[in-house]
């Protein structure tokens, strides 16, 4: 072969190697492509480009459109709550915050659901105070709000449980032989304090005609603690004192005539761990 | 003057070329401006259609929330009832 063919082999060679490395770049074989069908896949192309912007319009309408409901529908929950603050005459933040004041008294007492009868009697002091806090919630309108009115039905409702179950901490008593009041009172097991002896025998003054005669046998109902619409009497105590704390000293009257059979005919005179009934 | 054989390759060679020439260049073939608006075309209209899809996909998550937006509505429409029957009782009291 001579270098005249070797030249002319090689140019061939390279002109289609070259033709081959060019048809690689593009999407067809455009070497093989007719006019015809040139023409059809551009105009395919171009027909899918058409639409595709036509899509792309409609749907931007349409996002536009959802955009606009979703802030229709912002500002319409914005005004009923709006509504609703005004209704309780209050505000955002000060619903907020009333509502944290009852979540808060919630969590306080949500122990009390897993103690015992005795326990919630040992801490009733306690549980007075979370129904004095929730007696001052109510007292306020915003606790008519959505969230305020559920949890404080729910604090209430769990007050009342611990409540029930505190007064259900009853100690029945068998008395036997050597037994008196002052010494069952002063007993650990029930008051632990002798000037007791008052309470056990208004609790059971159907049994005990003179607090200084028991007898053997006889079974006494011994509350560890006072139950709603009682009052346990404290030192230095008087029925105005006690009026006052139930809300008006002036009905101290009433209080008295509830509780004549207990005070007897001196209004003046009340004694420590008398139990009174507290008239509504 | 060329031998017989050179001539007979030279001839050999220019018809194989002319063969060539024959393949590459007759017919018709696109114009480079051509394959350029060709393949401009298909990806434009490649994109578009990828955008439609991404267009929807959003639309969709915004209706989503829309629907969330609208249960919200509903839920706290019935608490401001509840709460307008709870003062009309209080007052009422």
């Amino acid at each position: 072969m001579n270098k005249f063919s070797i030249a002319t082999f090689a140019t061939m060679f390279l002109i289609i190697f070259s033709l081959a490395l060019v048809a690689q770049q593009y999407s067809y074989d455009y070497e093989n492509m007719t006019k015809e069908e040139y023409a059809a896949e551009l105009s395919k192309w171009q027909k899918r480009e058409a639409d595709a912007k036509a899509s792309i319009s409609e749907e931007e309408a349409k996002t536009a459109h959802v955009d606009e409901q979703i802030a229709a529908a912002d500002k319409e929950y914005h005004d009923c709550w709006a509504q609703i603050y005004s209704m309780i005459d209050t505000d955002e933040s000060g619903y907020n915050d009333f509502d944290a004041q009852c979540k808060a008294l919630e969590n306080d007492v949500d122990s009390y659901g897993s103690l015992s009868a005795e326990e919630i009697a040992s801490r009733i002091s306690e549980l007075e105070g979370y129904e004095n806090r929730l007696a001052e919630l109510r007292k306020n309108k915003t606790n008519l709000g959505p969230s305020p009115y559920v949890t404080l039905n729910r604090v209430e409702a769990a007050l009342k449980n611990a409540r029930n179950k505190a007064e259900s901490a009853v100690i029945s008593y068998n008395v036997v032989r050597g037994d008196y009041l002052w010494r069952i009172a002063g007993s650990p097991n029930i008051y632990g304090d002798s000037y007791a002896w008052m309470r056990i025998y208004s609790y059971n003054r159907s049994q005990i005609k003179n607090p200084d005669l028991i007898y053997p046998n006889q079974v006494f109902t011994i509350p560890k603690t006072r139950r709603q619409g009682e009052h346990w009497v404290t030192s230095g105590e008087n029925l105005t004192d006690i009026a006052k704390s139930y809300g008006n000293p002036f009905t101290w009257q009433r209080l008295y005539e509830a509780n004549k059979e207990v005070i007897g005919e001196d209004a003046n005179t009340i004694y420590p761990h008398m139990v009174l009934s507290v008239p509504r | 003057m060329l031998s017989k054989k050179k001539a007979k390759k030279v001839l050999v060679s220019i018809i194989g070329c002319g063969f060539l020439v024959l393949f590459v260049g007759c017919g018709w073939n696109p114009s480079p401006e051509q394959i350029k608006q060709m393949e401009d075309t298909r990806q434009a209209a490649l994109s578009a259609e990828q955008k439609v899809e991404d267009l929807k996909s959003q639309r969709k998550q915004k209706e989503d929330v829309l629907a969330g937006k609208q249960r919200k509505v509903q839920s706290v429409k019935g608490d401001k009832a509840d709460v307008d029957q709870r003062v009309k009782n209080l007052e009422g009291n």
